[in-house]
């Protein structure tokens, strides 16, 4: 059994602590609160759900590794969900998956009950999905995970100034392909 | 629409292709595949900078040695080599970590003792709330600690560390008590654990590493001596590192000795799917598969197969969509088997782009196997007495299918305390 991970700065500062003092259960009380956290961003990047838990998984391996240099404890979501979008982008690039088994979803329409509203979120949905890996990731970065440009610019390498003008041109580029100009 | 309000439908569209990704997960499997993936990853690169000399001609021939020695190993017993261990990529650095990072403590590994191992529950011995669950697992994970699960009850009992010390020898100290650990041998109830009571135990591992048996030495909790002091079967229908395991995702058990590396299981009704993405390897396996009267829209209700390979053969057949390429008679363990070689036509065309192919007779949600245009599939149907099991090595084809289903023996129990 695998107890809540309280948002408490104190727990959360002690539970890392335990973490990487070599505690497993608190590790996995880590991966309990984030692994999801983690999937929702690698799925906007890798398009494809079992892609993006795998993606996820893959980054705890690392995160085990590493969890000692995290400075601040407080930094700990925004350090997991970048470790996580790295992988999810290496992924991407590495592999094409040709077989799969799948579980059909549940109709997880958005709870918009305007027809014609739904019928244009469903475009700017297929309209995310089409963009390239990349341009994927800046969106799975700002408005999944909630990065600022520079959090954004750390992940993948670039300067704020320059995710900014991407991101820009990215949604001028959305707004135009669901005609909201 | 103002630029605030399409950043929120942005927002909103984003989130809802994320939510796509949810899925129910068990955390303490992916933390334990995680840290016992990390310390391996970390053998490897000490073992990398050892070799790293300048007699490459030197260093390249002993590697080649090692690797086909290695190979010559599977067939036999489990590997403890790296040989084929992917190393996990290294992300880009953020603000929040250091740019020189230290890896964490590793504590000390529980040695051939660790993993997840799995023995019947014996008549004589009662949980308070076992309901249903007729095998226990003792997992002895990183920390190092040891606890016992239920099949399909309480988990996380017996919750002890782990202190391996001398050769064999193994001292538990209870951590956390449960009043689900009240365990009754023969009827009579046996005196339960208190935290810190410390038992000494031997463990001996078979050659191959598929059985451990401990014997008590002493012990100041009854109950837990009478679940641990046992022979346990490893189990490889968790997330592990290879080797030879038990697979117990339905009857007939089986085990089956796959590479080294870094797996994770999907554990489905009557399927195991034990997958690493890097190298991909799959291995999969169902009992008693069923089609789709139409593989491109399962709505149409599901095709009654009946048991024996030659049925299912003969399904592939008249399926519309496929192509069966070729049918070979083998045996898998002795049993009579077909290798059926199948593929989906480059033309057929479904409105989804999958061909939907078959499901466990006793899966009844929508948890089904397809494949996409073009793909093929390498399937060894077994008529075995339990029902037709069906074994697949991914991607296909692949270099390891027949050493990997060679090492498949089926089992008609799990090794019992001797």
């Amino acid at each position: 059994m695998v107890a809540e991970l309280s948002s408490s700065p104190t727990i959360l500062a002690s539970t890392v602590a335990d973490a990487v003092a070599g505690d497993a259960m608190a590790f996995a009380r880590i991966v309990r609160m984030h692994h999801n956290d983690m999937a929702r961003v690698c799925h906007v990047i890798c398009g494809d759900a079992d892609l993006a838990q795998d993606a996820a998984q893959s980054a705890w391996p690392i995160v085990w590794r590493r969890l000692g240099s995290l400075r601040d404890p407080e930094k700990l979501r925004p350090w997991l969900v970048s470790v996580a979008a790295n992988e999810a982008r290496q992924l991407v690039r590495r592999r094409r998956r040709d077989r799969v088994v799948a579980i059909e979803l549940a109709d997880l329409r958005s709870d918009e009950s305007d027809p014609a509203r739904r019928s244009t979120d469903d475009e700017l949905v297929s309209a995310i999905r089409r963009l390239p890996a990349e341009d994927r990731t800046l969106i799975a970065l700002r408005y999944v995970a909630g990065f600022d440009a520079t959090e954004i610019g750390q992940t993948v390498g670039m300067s704020a100034s320059g995710v900014r003008s991407r991101l820009a041109r990215l949604v001028a580029r959305l707004r135009e392909e669901v005609d909201d100009v | 629409m103002s630029d605030f309000l399409f950043d929120a439908r942005l927002e909103r569209a984003a989130r809802w292709i994320a939510d796509e990704a949810i899925r129910p997960i068990d955390a303490v499997a992916i933390a334990e595949a995680a840290i016992r993936s990390a310390r391996r990853d970390v053998e490897d690169r000490q073992a990398t900078s050892r070799w790293r000399r300048p007699w490459s001609i030197a260093a390249a021939a002993i590697a080649i040695v090692t690797v086909v020695g290695a190979s010559l190993l599977l067939a036999t017993r489990p590997s403890q080599s790296n040989v084929g261990n992917p190393s996990p990529s290294a992300p880009l650095p953020s603000a929040s970590a250091s740019s020189s990072p230290t890896p964490p403590p590793v504590s000390e590994p529980a040695g051939a003792a660790g993993g997840t191992w799995l023995a019947d529950i014996p008549s004589r011995l009662a949980f308070p709330n076992a309901g249903a669950s007729r095998r226990m697992s003792l997992v002895v994970a990183g920390g190092p600690a040891a606890s016992i699960d239920l099949d399909t009850g309480p988990s996380g009992l017996f919750d002890s560390s782990f202190e391996t010390f001398g050769v064999g020898e193994v001292r538990l100290t209870t951590i956390a008590t449960s009043s689900e650990e009240a365990v009754t041998l023969d009827g009579s109830p046996l005196v339960g654990c208190a935290p810190g009571d410390v038992g000494h135990y031997r463990f001996e591992s078979s050659r191959d590493g598929l059985v451990l048996t401990f014997t008590l030495v002493t012990e100041a909790c009854p109950a837990r001596s009478a679940v641990i002091a046992r022979t346990w079967t490893r189990s490889i229908s968790v997330p592990n590192g290879g080797g030879v395991g038990v697979v117990d995702g339905f009857e007939p058990l089986f085990t089956v000795v796959l590479p080294a590396g870094t797996y994770l299981v999907d554990r489905n009704i009557e399927s195991r799917t034990i997958h690493q993405d890097l190298p991909e390897l799959q291995f999969l396996s169902w009992k008693d598969p069923q089609g789709f009267v139409d593989p491109c829209d399962r709505s149409k209700g599901r095709r009654e197969i009946a048991a024996g390979a030659d049925a299912f053969v003969a399904y592939f057949r008249q399926l519309a969509g496929f192509t069966v390429d070729s049918t070979e008679e083998v045996t898998v363990d002795g049993n009579r088997a077909v290798h059926l070689v199948v593929h989906a036509d480059e033309s057929a065309s479904c409105p989804d782009g999958r061909l939907w192919e078959f499901q466990p007779k006793a899966e009844t949600s929508d948890l089904a196997w397809f494949v996409k245009p073009g793909v093929t599939d390498s399937l060894f149907i077994v008529d075995h007495p339990a029902g037709t099991v069906m074994f697949e090595v991914l991607p296909a084809p692949n270099s390891l299918e027949a050493q990997v289903i060679g090492s498949i023996r089926f089992l008609n129990a799990l090794p019992t305390t001797p």
